[in-house]
Parts: C-alpha cells; structure tokens; sequence
C-alpha cells in the first residue's frame, strides 16, 4: 500500500449491482487517489458508459442482477481499458478467453484491491 | 438294429473232410482196379450182360431206401428252413427213383413174386413221395400248420420200416438169384466183381456222407449266425415281447439298462414291469404299432432301483408268414443324462429369460463387430425397433445419431480389446427427443476357451440423476455467489458505519469476515461436503502469512471435516492468530506458533488441536475476557460438539487447546496417521 500513488488521478469507472458494495468500492479509490468516472449498476447502462467515457480503468461486477457482464468486458478489451472482476464466483465462473483478467474475490480488503488493480495495469 | 459281422468257421473238422477225401479216391481206386480185372476175367463169363443187369439191380436195391430217406431229409430241412436249396436234394431223390426202378426190374429172369415185391416197393415209396410234396406243397402255400399237422398224421417211420424190411428181402432175393445162376464162374469174377462192388458202395457212401455233410455245414453255419445275432440284438439293448405284452426276449443290454435280470424279466408284462409313461397312452401307441408297424418315441421307465430314466424306442412289429401280428421288437437308447442336461439347460434359459425380461435397464449382448445378439425388452424400445430389426446389426446401423453410433462402438471395440470391465456414461439422442444419458457397464463376453467373443452390458438410464446433479450444482454456485456477495455487503455496511471511527476496530472486523469468506472458499471448492483440515488451517492463517510465514509450524494427519467443523475451526484459529499479533507470540519478532492435531483414540475418539505459542512476551491473563477467547471457548465448543480452553500459561505464551469426539467433526473414519503436513 506504500505505492498507492501510481493510481492517483485515474480514471476508473465501477460496474456493481449492489449499492453498499459500490459505495465502498468508491471509498477504496478515493482513498488512494482515484478519479471517480461514474458507477453503474445495470447492463445496459454499464455497456453505454463502458463505451462513451474516457477511462484509465473498471471494476466490473460479473453478475449484474442476474445478467453476465461479458459484454462489457469484451468492449473494454476492444478499447483497450485494464479491467479487475470483481466476483463472488471463482476464475472457474469466466469464459476460457477472460480467464487471464485479475479477479478481486469478493469480501475485499483495501490490499487485495490495490493489487489486482497493479496486476490490471501491467 | 445292429450290423454284426459274421465270421464262420469251418463246421467240419479237418479229419472228417480228410476221411471223405480217402474214401472217395479209395472208391475211385478200387474202381479201376475192380474194372481192370473184370475185364481180364470177361471170357470166363457166359453172359457178361446177365451179370452186368443183375448187378446193377441189386445196386439199385441198395440206394431205394438212401434216396427216399435224402428226399425226407430235404424235405425237413425245407420245412425247417424255408430255404429253397434243401429241395434240391428232395427233387435229385424223386429223378433217381424212376432209374432205380427201372434197374431193378431189368434183373434176369424175374420171378413172379419179385415183379410183385417190386411193384410192392414203388407204390410204398410213391406214397411217402407224394406224402412229403404234399407238405411241401402246402408250406409253399402257406398252410404251415396243415403241413405239420400232415407230417405229424402219417406214419412215416412205420412206411419206411416197411420199404426197408421189402427192400431187404428183395436184395436177399437178388442174391441168391445170382449165386445159383453163376455159382460155376464164382470163382473167376469174384474177386473183379467184388472189388468193383465195394467200390461202388464206397464210392455211394463217400457221396451221401457228403451231402449230409454239406446239410450239416449249412445248418450249422446258419445256427451259428441265429446265436451271434441274438447276442448282438440283446447287446443292443433290444427286447421281444409278445403281442399281449409279455416278454420273450431279454438281453444283457436290457438287463444293464433296466437292472432287472433275464430270470426276473422273461414272462412279465414288458410296461408294467418298467412302469412305462409315454407321451401319448399306450393304447395309442400300440394302435400306431399295428397300423404302421412300427412306433418311435420318448418313454419314462423306472429302473429296478426306482430311479427314473427316459429313453428313446423304437418298437416294430414282427408279422407271421399269413401277416398276422406276432410279436413286438423295441430297441431303446438310454437318454436320461441328455434329458436332465436338457431341463437344467431349459431351466437356465428361463432364468435368463426372466431377468432380461424383468431388469429395469437395458441388457444386451454383441458379437466381435458390434452385431446385437441378445436385446432385452428394454433395449428394443429404447432403439425403436423389433427384434427382428435389430438382430445382428450395429449401432450404427439402428441408432439416429450416428457420430454417439461411433462413439459406443469405439467403447465396445476398447472393451473387447482390453477384455476388461469397465463402467462409463454413454448419451444416445433420438431425433425429436432430448438427449439420455445412460451409466453402462460393459463386460468381455468369453466361450468357453475363454477367448473374447463379444460383449454383454447393462446399461441404467441416469439422464434424470445427470439433472438433478446439473442443477444442484448451478444452485451451489449460485449459492456460493451470493454468500460472498451478502459478506460483501456486510463488509461494505460495516464500512460505512464505522466510517471516521477507529480504525483498529475496523480492521479487525475486516479480517474477521475474511477468515469466514476464506473458511467459505475452501468448502465451496469442495462442494460443501467437507475440507481438509489442512486446507482449512492453512486458510486461516493465510491473511497473516505475508512474510511471517516461518512462524507457524502446523502439523497433524489428514482429516476430512465437516462444513459445520471447518467454519469453527477457521474462526477459531483466526481469533487466536488475533490475539498472538496483538498480544502473544506474533506481536514480537521471534515468537513461534506451533499448531498440532492427532486423534485420541478411544472408546470415542477424540480430535485433539492444540495452539501453543513460545518465544513471546511474558502473558498474563487478561481481566476480562474479549470476544476472540469467548468465540473460542463457547462457540466453538458448541459448534464442534466438544471441548476448547486458552491458557495463559506464564511464562512460556498462550496455549489453546480444542477437543471434539471425531465421529462429530470428520467426514469419514479414515484416517492417514502420522501424516505430516508441510510446516509454513
């Protein structure tokens, strides 16, 4: 947590269906500098935002009340955006070609968020 | 009925044959010695033809009675026989006599008296002639019993007693005759004339010996025959019985057959003795017998020991000369060891029959390429097509999806060439239908060298189990998820609450819901059916491992736990790591954690944990117990259904120890002793 400072002023955008989670998460980058670019809790929203904003980086949720959010994560590979799942389900509830995107297993610490978003950057 | 080869040896010794040859060349001898001097001697004789005729009658004398008695010879032996060829020496005897006759009146100056004898002795010997073709005549005919009855009225003997009293006085006759009429040359031609007639008799008797030994060959020979065909058909297992049933013949093949001896079978009723059951009534049976004249079935018969034995007859009847039934021949083969093996076989089949009828599964049977030899009900409705469909075709032939067709066979082919048992899932769709799933259990099928013919399989439709399994796992995962998601949330509420408090306290709730997501993730890896006790400590303690992982040494066998046991544990073990960083070992540079578990045995085996710190600060007791000791102490004694106390042991550091009977914690009784697992 020493070298949070490699994240102060990204941009990051945070897909979570669950409102206190979302919260949180928000708490978690805002502690280490982040740039909030909008949250959002349902598919459709989070593909239109995954598109239009301009982004250093996402947490998205795998399971948006009950829909998957492969579709999001392929626009942000096209647009070449580093993203972190954030999941309850192990790396064995993603499609073998999303298998290599860092997961941030849910409950969280604040280091195990600091990490996968390191392994996400690199 | 049996061929039996007849070999026949010579009836006649090799004596006898040698006496009838001497004496046939000694006729032939005298023969030409008796003519040689005959002739030296002719012009002593007053009349060669006189004496020529008077010998030649009293020849003739001799052989009347010889020829009658070779034509009543030939007659029996017709009689007797049947055989055509003992009538030739009947009608030889019936030729010769005219010769004779007429020899015997050609003697020289016959006197009144003699013309008279002679005519006595034709019409005697006219009438047993006519008397023997009479019989003759009505055997031909037929009329067996006539002939006999002819043969036993007349007085045979009596008729040739008299012949032979006439004849003999006629040759008496003859002979004084010639000695007075040429009593003066008796002396010249009586050696010539004598030798001539001791050949001539010879030479008769060395002929009719001959005959009858020829007769007596030919009797012999065929009575040689009759016994060894009657030994052979009673080898054979053969019996005669008489029209009301009673028993005539019984041979030792019988006697073998039917325990019963000669003695005690002959007389008695043939199927009450044996008890004989048929198929149809005897009645029946024997109706079949006189209409076709013959029958052929299965009989049950009881041996004399009063075991049953079945065998396969065959009966034929025997008809008289007239074509009256006369007695029933049956010749039987024991098949009671091919009838059992039959019913045993037949009850085999049955059972078979039965299973395959009545299994739930399918059950079938291929040949080396894939054919069906053998489907059950099951299986033809499982393929959609009546046996005579399926047989001897392929998968591949009959299923609709050909590339699951390929499948199960490349399964069947590896079987047979492994010729090994195996079990695995196969899924057959059919078009319109959702796709089945089935757990087969597939076996070599081996003859009885024990080379690989085939296969035999059963296979279980497990498509229902394959769902349920399906959707609970979806319902675990799903499950799993949204326990982590809640733990998210109540991290994420804490969080918030908390928020600008301490934030020690924070941290500590932090970890808290960490240990009981790690303790999660391990059950949820293992399907919640139980963790590793390993797996389970390692978790605990991994929050804490960043570079301190030199300080806990675990140790212990390998033990599945319960989900219930696991969570418990991993808390527990969470609160004492706590309590170690803050105020125990852990909270200095050098202290150490050694975390150890075996199982007591016992009446009831105990699981035994103990935690013991060492190198650490000097520890006293606190004054009031914080919620990590009493989640220790009460919780966890609770969950585990046992016992758990921390010491503060002054000086040496903490010790906690946990106690739970085993049977209440572990998955299973197995367990890996003195296993230890890898320090950290």
């Amino acid at each position: 947590m020493n070298d949070t400072h490699i994240f102060v002023g990204i941009r990051v955008l945070i897909i979570e269906d669950e409102a206190l989670v979302s919260m949180m998460l928000e708490e978690f980058l805002e502690q280490i500098g982040c740039r909030m670019m909008g949250t959002a809790s349902r598919l459709d929203e989070a593909i239109i935002k995954a598109r239009s904003l301009s982004l250093d980086m996402a947490l998205l949720d795998v399971n948006l009340a009950g829909e998957a959010s492969f579709p999001v994560a392929e626009i942000l590979t096209a647009r070449d955006i580093p993203f972190i799942f954030v999941t309850g389900y192990g790396p064995l509830g993603l499609p073998a070609d999303m298998r290599h995107v860092p997961i941030l297993p849910k409950p969280f610490q604040m280091a195990q968020l600091v990490e996968s978003m390191r392994m996400a950057a690199y | 009925m049996v061929a039996v080869p007849f070999t026949l040896p010579s009836p006649t010794s090799r004596a006898a044959r040698l006496l009838v040859t001497l004496v046939t060349w000694l006729a032939l001898a005298l023969l030409a010695l008796g003519g040689l001097l005959a002739a030296s001697d002719l012009g002593s004789f007053d009349s060669n033809t006189t004496l020529s005729d008077h010998t030649t009658a009293q020849l003739a004398a001799e052989r009347v009675l010889p020829h009658l008695k070779d034509a009543e010879a030939g007659q029996r032996h017709y009689l007797l026989t049947g055989d055509t060829s003992y009538l030739k020496p009947y009608e030889a005897a019936r030729r010769q006599f005219d010769q004779d006759f007429a020899n015997l009146r050609a003697a020289p100056s016959p006197s009144p008296s003699r013309i008279a004898q002679i005519a006595r002795i034709r019409r005697l010997a006219d009438a047993r002639l006519s008397e023997l073709t009479r019989t003759i005549e009505l055997y031909q005919s037929g009329e067996r019993d006539g002939a006999r009855q002819l043969e036993l009225a007349n007085r045979a003997k009596r008729t040739m007693d008299t012949i032979g009293a006439e004849v003999a006085d006629l040759q008496a006759d003859l002979r004084n005759q010639f000695v007075q009429a040429h009593g003066s040359i008796h002396s010249a031609y009586t050696l010539g004339e004598a030798i001539l007639l001791v050949a001539l008799a010879a030479a008769s008797f060395a002929a009719t010996v001959w005959a009858k030994r020829r007769i007596q060959r030919d009797i012999d020979a065929k009575l040689y025959r009759l016994e060894r065909f009657t030994q052979a058909f009673g080898q054979t297992q053969g019996t005669l019985r008489s029209l009301d049933g009673r028993i005539v013949f019984w041979g030792i093949g019988a006697e073998r057959l039917y325990g019963y001896s000669e003695k005690e079978a002959l007389g008695k009723n043939a199927l009450d003795l044996l008890q004989t059951r048929g198929p149809v009534s005897l009645e029946e049976i024997n109706a079949i017998l006189v209409r076709d004249g013959e029958w052929q079935g299965e009989l049950t018969r009881r041996h004399k020991d009063g075991r049953e034995i079945h065998i396969i007859s065959k009966w034929s009847l025997n008809r008289g000369e007239a074509g009256e039934p006369e007695v029933a021949i049956e010749v039987s083969s024991d098949i009671t060891s091919i009838k059992l093996a039959e019913r045993e076989l037949h009850q085999t089949n049955a059972l078979l029959r039965a299973i395959l009828e009545t299994a739930p599964g399918l059950i079938y049977a291929k040949d080396l390429q894939g054919r069906i030899m053998l489907a059950n009900v099951s299986t033809l409705d499982l393929i959609g097509r009546p046996w005579s469909e399926v047989e001897g075709r392929t998968d591949l032939e009959f299923l609709d999806n050909k590339a699951q067709a390929q499948l199960v066979m490349a399964n069947d082919r590896r079987i047979m060439d492994q010729a090994k048992t195996e079990e695995f899932e196969e899924i057959i769709s059919h078009e319109g239908r959702h796709p089945r799933v089935w757990s087969s259990t597939k076996a070599p099928l081996r003859d009885a060298d024990g080379k690989v013919i085939g296969l035999v399989g059963v296979s279980v439709e497990i498509t229902e189990r394959k769902r349920i399994e399906d959707r609970l796992q979806l319902m675990v995962n799903e499950l799993n998820h949204r326990v982590k998601n809640t733990l998210a949330t109540v991290q994420a509420i804490a969080s918030q609450t908390l928020r600008g408090g301490d934030p020690i306290v924070r941290q500590t709730l932090e970890r808290r819901l960490m240990a009981l997501a790690a303790a999660h993730d391990v059950l949820t890896r293992e399907n919640w059916e139980g963790a590793d006790i390993d797996d389970v400590v390692t978790g605990a303690l991994a929050p804490f491992g960043d570079g301190g992982d030199y300080r806990f040494t675990v140790s212990g066998p390998s033990l599945r736990l319960l989900p219930r046991a696991a969570l418990a544990l991993a808390m527990g073990l969470h609160e004492l790591t706590t309590n170690a960083l803050k105020y125990g070992a852990l909270s200095t540079l050098a202290g150490q954690v050694a975390i150890n578990w075996q199982v007591v045995e016992g009446a009831k085996p105990l699981l035994r944990l103990t935690w013991t710190e060492s190198g650490g600060p000097p520890v006293m007791a606190p004054s009031k117990r914080g919620f990590g000791v009493r989640l220790i102490e009460r919780s966890l004694a609770q969950d585990l259904g046992g016992k758990a106390s921390v010491i503060f042991d002054q000086p040496a550091g903490i010790v906690g120890t946990i106690e739970a009977p085993l049977a209440d914690v572990v998955v299973s009784a197995e367990v890996t002793p003195l296993l230890q697992v890898g320090a950290r």
